[in-house]
This record gives C-alpha cells, sequence and structure tokens, in this order.
C-alpha cells in the first residue's frame, strides 16, 4: 500500500496518475448494471450552473482541487469586480479521474460545464481538448497573450499543446533532479554521478560495499517519467493529435534499460514505489536511500515530510546525462483550462492566467511554478528553508527548462500502462529489457482503440 | 342483530386495512425497483442498440467492438478464475459451516452467529481498506503467513496470478457471513421430530447433516448460488480499491464491470459500457435459469 504523503499534510502538490477511476465510482459498482447508473454520481456539481446563471455576467465558474483553493480566493479579493463560484473536487490528484466523468456527463446533457478547471493532471488537456470531448479552449489564439505563454518554462507548455493550438496554462512542474543525501555520501567517499554510466558504476559500486543501500527506484507508476523521458525514448510521442510515435525498441530506450538491469539484479536501484510502506520501511526511514533521480518535489514531500530525513543532509544536483544531451524528465505538474463553453472566455482565461501567473499566488505555492518570473520568487523561499544540506534553488531553475518536450500527453494514461504492464514483471523477476516489447504491445494497443495512427520510426 | 352486523363490517375493514398496508410495501418496493432496476436496465438496453454518433440502430456493432477489445478477453479470464474460486468457496463453506453452527448448543450458536455476522457488516468498500492492511507486508497483523509464502512485498503478494485468489478471499469475508445466518434460518425451519426420528434409526451426526439437512436446504442453496453468481460476475470494487492502492499495478479493466466503466468515463463510450453490461445481466439470467430449472427453485414442495 502507497502512504500518501501529500493529503496529510494538506498540501498536496499536483501529479500525474490517471491509471485509476476515483472514489466516486465505487458508488456505481454496488449497483445492477454498475457502469449505468454511475451517471447519478455527478449532480454534486451542478448547483454552480444553477447559480451562474442567475448571477451577473461577472461570474466565473471554477474548478479546483482544495490546494489550488487559497490561490483562486485570492483571486476574488485582489478582484473585486469579478466572483468566483467555486467547487471544489479531488482535482484529479492521486489516481482519480472524475473530470473526465463529469464533462462526459455534461457532454451528454448540453451543459453544466466550469468555466475554468484545475486538474493536477498534466496530460488531461489531451482529452479534454479531443474532438470528443471539445472542453477545453484553445488559449494561443487570442486569449493569452504570447509574451505570457513564452515566459513558461521551456517546454513546459509542451503537454498543452496539440496540432500547434495551446490548450492549458501549466500551474508547476515536476522537473527532475538528481537527490542525494550527501552526509551518507560522504562518510562513504563517493562522487555524485553527472552522466548515467557513472550513475551505473556507482550502483555497482554500492551494491558490493554497501548492500541494502539504494541510488533509486525503478517500481514507480511514473519511473518511465524518470528514465526513459529523461532519454528521448519515443513510447509516447506525439506527431500530431492524432497520429503518435510508438516504439519502445529504439536505441534511446533500449539504452536505459540495458543501463538499469544490471542494478535491478543488484538491488542497487529498488523495484518499489517510494511512496509504498514497503521502500518507506525497508529503505526511506532506514536512511538507506544515498541517492534518486526524482521530481523537484521529492524534497520536501518525500524525504523531509515521508521518510523524515533529518535537516542538512539532502541536497540536489543536475540529473545524470546521456552523451551530447542535456535532458530530463518530469514527474507531475498541474494545469489549467477553460472551457469552450464559457460565457465570457476572456474573464475565464484572465482567472487562469492569474493562477498560473501570478507572483502573489505562486510565491505561497507547495510545488515549482511554471511561470520563470514567479518561479523566480518561489525559489526565494526555498534558498531560506534551511532543511537542504545545500539549496536546490540553482538546480531547480536550471532543469526547469530541460525537460525534454518530445514526451507526449496522449488520450490514455502511459504511466497506468507502464504500472500495469512493465512494474509486475519486474517484481517478478523479469528483466527491464525483456519487457520492452510488452510494453509497447500494451501501449500500441491502448493507442489503438483510441484511432491513433501509429507510427514506429 | 347489531353485533352481527358490525362484526364482519369490521373485519372487511381490517382485511381492508391489511390489504392498504400491503399495497404501500409492494408499491414503495415497485418504485424503487422502476427506478433503479427496470429504467437504468431498459436505458442500458436501449444504448447498447444504438450507435453513440445520432442513437441509430447499432445491431450487434456494440457488443462486437468490445468483444474484440484487447482488454476483454483478459478481463473474462479473471472473472471467470474469480467466479471459479468464489462460487465453489462460497457453496461449500458457507453450507459446512451453517451446519457446524446448527450442530452446536445454543450458547456457542450465538457468538458464532455474530463472529460471521460482524464482517459483512461492514460496508464493502470498507472491508476492502481493511484487506488492503491484511495484505501489505509492512504493516499486517498476519505479516508471517504472507512471509511463510515467501512474499515480503505488497507488490509480491499482489501479483497478477494472485489476483483471481485474493479477491475471492475478500468477497468471501465480506459477503459470506450474512449467508452463513440465512443457511442456518433454514437449517432451524426443519422439524425437530425429523431429525430425532432420524437419530433414533441410528444415523450419526455427520449423516443427519447429509441425508437429512443438506437437501432440505437445497433450495437455499440455489437461491444463494444464483445471487452470487450475479454479483461475482459484477466485481468492482476490490480490483478498483487494490488497483488505486498499488498505484495501477492492477489494470484498471482488471473486471468486465471495471471495462464497461472505463469504457463509459475514460472513453466517453456510453453504448458500448452498455453492450458490456448487457453480456453480464445475459450471464446472470443464463445461470439463473439454468440453477432453477435444474433445482426446481420455484416449484411447491
Amino acid at each position: 500500500m502507497r502512504i500518501n504523503t501529500r493529503t496529510s499534510t494538506g498540501r498536496a502538490p499536483s501529479r500525474r496518475r490517471r491509471a485509476l477511476s476515483g472514489a466516486a465510482s465505487i458508488a456505481a459498482a454496488c449497483t445492477g448494471l454498475g457502469a449505468m447508473v454511475g451517471v447519478g454520481a455527478a449532480s454534486t456539481t451542478t448547483s454552480a450552473n444553477a447559480r451562474a446563471k442567475s448571477a451577473s455576467s461577472e461570474t466565473v465558474t471554477v474548478w479546483t482541487d482544495a490546494t489550488r483553493l487559497p490561490g483562486f480566493k485570492l483571486f476574488e479579493t485582489t478582484h473585486p469586480g469579478v466572483h468566483l463560484n467555486i467547487d471544489t473536487y479531488s482535482g484529479d490528484n492521486n489516481g482519480a479521474s472524475d473530470l473526465q466523468t463529469k464533462i462526459g456527463l455534461y457532454n451528454r446533457v448540453g451543459n453544466g460545464w466550469p468555466d475554468v478547471v484545475f486538474s493536477a493532471e498534466e496530460t488531461d488537456a489531451a482529452w479534454t481538448s479531443s474532438k470528443q470531448y471539445h472542453f477545453a479552449a484553445p488559449l494561443n489564439a487570442g486569449l493569452v497573450p504570447s509574451s505570457t505563454l513564452n515566459n513558461f518554462a521551456t517546454g513546459a507548455l509542451a503537454t498543452c499543446t496539440f496540432n500547434g493550438k495551446v490548450y492549458c496554462l501549466r500551474n508547476d512542474i515536476g522537473q527532475n533532479v538528481l537527490w542525494y543525501n550527501k552526509t551518507l555520501l560522504d562518510k562513504f567517499g563517493y562522487k555524485v554521478p553527472t552522466t548515467w554510466s557513472q550513475y551505473q558504476q556507482l550502483g555497482e559500486q554500492v551494491a558490493k560495499q554497501h548492500p541494502g543501500y539504494v541510488i533509486g527506484t525503478i517500481g514507480d507508476a511514473w519511473s518511465q517519467d524518470v528514465y526513459f523521458w529523461a532519454s528521448e525514448c519515443p513510447s509516447n510521442h506525439l506527431i500530431s493529435s492524432t497520429k503518435v510515435e510508438i516504439n519502445t525498441s529504439a536505441p534511446d530506450c533500449t539504452r536505459v534499460a540495458n543501463l538499469l538491469d544490471p542494478l535491478i539484479a543488484d538491488s542497487s536501484l529498488s523495484k518499489l514505489s517510494v511512496e509504498s510502506s514497503d521502500f518507506a520501511k525497508q529503505y526511506g526511514s532506514a536512511d538507506k536511500v544515498l541517492m534518486e533521480v526524482g521530481p523537484s518535489w521529492y524534497g520536501e514531500y518525500i524525504f523531509e515530510l515521508g521518510y523524515k530525513v533529518p535537516s542538512g543532509q539532502m541536497a540536489a544536483a543536475l540529473p545524470p546525462t546521456w552523451p551530447g544531451d542535456h535532458y530530463t524528465g518530469d514527474v507531475g505538474g498541474g494545469i489549467y483550462m477553460v472551457s469552450q463553453h464559457a460565457k465570457n472566455p476572456r474573464l475565464a482565461a484572465e482567472v487562469a492566467t492569474w493562477m498560473a501567473t501570478s507572483t502573489d499566488y505562486q510565491k505561497t505555492a507547495p510545488t515549482y511554478p511554471a511561470y520563470r518570473p514567479a518561479a523566480q520568487v518561489w525559489l526565494k523561499a526555498v534558498n531560506a528553508s534551511g532543511y537542504f544540506a545545500v539549496s536546490p534553488a540553482n538546480v531547480f531553475a536550471r532543469t526547469a527548462n530541460d525537460v525534454w518536450p518530445g514526451w507526449s500527453s496522449l488520450l490514455f494514461s502511459t504511466d497506468g500502462v507502464w504500472a500495469d504492464t512493465v512494474v509486475p514483471g519486474l517484481t517478478s523477476g523479469k528483466s527491464l529489457s525483456s519487457l520492452l516489447p510488452a510494453w509497447g504491445t500494451a501501449l500500441k494497443n491502448q493507442a489503438q482503440t483510441l484511432n491513433y495512427s501509429i507510427v514506429t520510426s | 342483530m347489531a353485533l352481527t352486523l358490525r362484526a364482519p363490517s369490521r373485519a372487511v375493514t381490517r382485511r381492508r386495512h391489511r390489504s392498504a398496508a400491503g399495497y404501500s410495501f409492494v408499491g414503495a418496493y415497485v418504485l424503487l425497483l422502476l427506478a433503479f432496476g427496470a429504467a437504468p436496465t431498459a436505458y442500458a438496453l436501449w444504448l447498447a442498440f444504438t450507435t453513440s454518433a445520432g442513437g441509430g440502430f447499432a445491431g450487434f456493432g456494440n457488443f462486437l467492438q468490445t468483444a474484440r477489445d484487447f482488454r476483454f478477453i483478459p478481463a473474462a479470464e479473471h472473472l471467470a478464475f474469480y467466479l471459479g474460486f468464489w462460487l465453489v468457496s462460497l457453496v461449500v463453506l458457507v453450507v459446512g459451516l451453517a451446519l457446524v453452527v446448527h450442530s452446536r448448543g445454543p450458547r456457542a450458536s450465538k457468538a458464532l452467529r455474530l463472529a460471521y455476522y460482524v464482517p459483512g457488516a461492514l460496508a464493502g468498500a470498507a472491508s476492502v481498506i481493511v484487506w488492503l492492511f491484511v495484505l501489505d507486508p509492512a504493516v499486517s497483523p498476519v505479516a508471517f503467513i504472507l512471509h511463510a509464502f515467501g512474499w515480503s512485498t505488497f507488490d509480491e503478494v499482489i501479483s497478477p496470478g494472485h489476483l483471481p485468489v485474493l479477491f475471492a478471499i475478500m468477497a468471501f469475508w465480506t459477503g459470506a457471513g450474512g449467508w452463513i445466518l440465512v443457511m442456518y434460518g433454514a437449517l432451524n425451519n426443519i422439524p425437530e421430530e425429523l431429525m430425532e426420528s432420524a437419530r433414533l434409526d441410528g444415523a450419526s451426526p455427520w449423516q443427519v447433516a447429509l441425508r437429512i439437512k443438506l437437501p432440505l436446504i437445497r433450495k437455499w442453496v440455489a437461491y444463494m448460488t444464483i445471487l452470487a453468481f450475479a454479483t461475482g460476475t459484477q466485481l468492482f470494487v476490490e480490483p478498483q480499491l487494490v488497483s488505486q492502492a498499488s498505484v495501477g499495478i492492477i489494470s484498471p479493466s482488471w473486471s468486465p464491470n471495471q471495462l464497461a466503466y472505463v469504457y463509459a468515463f475514460q472513453l466517453d463510450n456510453f453504448n458500448g459500457a452498455s453492450a458490456i453490461a448487457v453480456d453480464l445481466l445475459i450471464l446472470g439470467l443464463i445461470c439463473a435459469v439454468l440453477i432453477i430449472s435444474r433445482t426446481g427453485l420455484f416449484e411447491a414442495s
């Protein structure tokens, strides 16, 4: 079972995990024709629509998770002329998918849509912008000025962009860095690896000299976003909004498997999830994590609050690189979307833009702001935190622009496919290399069901 | 005179009252049945035979589309394994345990009855949460059992091959208690003289259970099997919650009912979802017809 480090703090950073459906779905299960009776689940937010009708034109209906709620409240106090009808929902956090459920139902009845939506699932723009759902409005065609769009971290809007149109604004990014325990590393006399081959060598050294310690994990639902994303593996590379490149036997994918397989075999790379109670018990809270390539939010939410690593030990370095490359991956990052059906799209876009870019709000946000000017202010708080052995601010700022833009949002959860095809295979003792074909097949199967045309090179 | 006149009229009003109460009970039930049983079923049937675009007649198109889905056969296989484990264990253990309770003295059976009933009193989802803890070696109170099987992590416990059995155990634990009580009630209806005479004829307790009690509760077992089969084919909560707790190691379309959910809410294809729902309905009906015709469930004894 996974410990839920973030919800317990009440400041859950957004994260990508759509493999699973929300608790609302349970209600549907108890009935005879489970899937059909779930229709009733949507009633909770219809009141917002009724309110919107009776209020003035300066009313915007907003859906958000609890974490982003203070931001919208701040917008209301700083914009007295605008009234927000705020409804909190799961925010698609932790694998919930109720946004899709509800938009699908509203599309069936032809009304009820919110004007502005926050979602913690960074890939949600794929389906909200699709012809079938037709919900998110393109923002770069007059709603949001390009001067604003250009100020987002490089590549941050790639997951929002389909056929050249930007359908969402990123709230935050989870750029991967190399987290390491400086105290342990100094004690053992190891150096921080700067390339992936050094990383592999270190892992083999650790397995021999300090068995029981780990330099990372491969058992997370998002491990592919750490290792394969950074290697530019074309496992989900959109060419157009309906054409996708899926080739898990490409050299950029196999080199990752070949690099990691020895580390999986000698247990210097754990097969557990960083959020599992098993990992916490064996490594996390036992002070056995030497390093871990992971998103910028791991420092606070996994190491400090999850494993309670004492202050003054953790630090972040630039992630390892492949020869001639500088790319990294990304785990998590919420988005704001504006409805096609909004009565006042300009005002709705203003709300979304303010949330994503306002320094006043973003400087208090729990995770790294995707908007560069806001991030600069946010980083001052990181410098002042005093938890880290070395402030990770510079590393965060550099890697924020190094996320490979070729890892696309698809109409299905690629993390879900990784989690239910590759992770159980690894648990049963298979090598990562041997699982690449099955991973590719599972991705292609999903893509075919959703009418993507698939290319392999 | 007055008395004889009044007496029948009072009886008539009483009868009228009684029938009014009856109608109001049945009426409320019929209303709920229509709203939450018949209407959704009719809607599902209508959706299953129409196209998503425009609502024209689709024939068996939705059924073919969903049956050809790459997830359909695996989901059906999972369900078949699960049903196999669950139905067999349910019938054998429920009948067995009910016979045990019935053969004990009244005091022991009272305690046992409560013990059987308690897990069933927990709501379905809540009991699955309990199981998530039980099955996680890091926090389980019975971790030694899991370790004895060679499983040291949650991921190993819920590896794909174990799932049908695990879900069957969960479903048994949450659902069997109520059935044991029903069977116990059925056993209590057997006239004491019948068993007394069997004992006088020299039947052992074992023979009484097998030759006298079991045949007399046969219809109850058939009734339980029909309902258990229908709920079993709609397996949803267990895989859904375990999937969530494991961050997706279990496919979100593990069971056919989950696949229907994916169709409705992730593929926006209510027609396909309805087709799968109708598949499950037909499966349940076939099972019911077979069991009813084989056991003579509705024949007056």
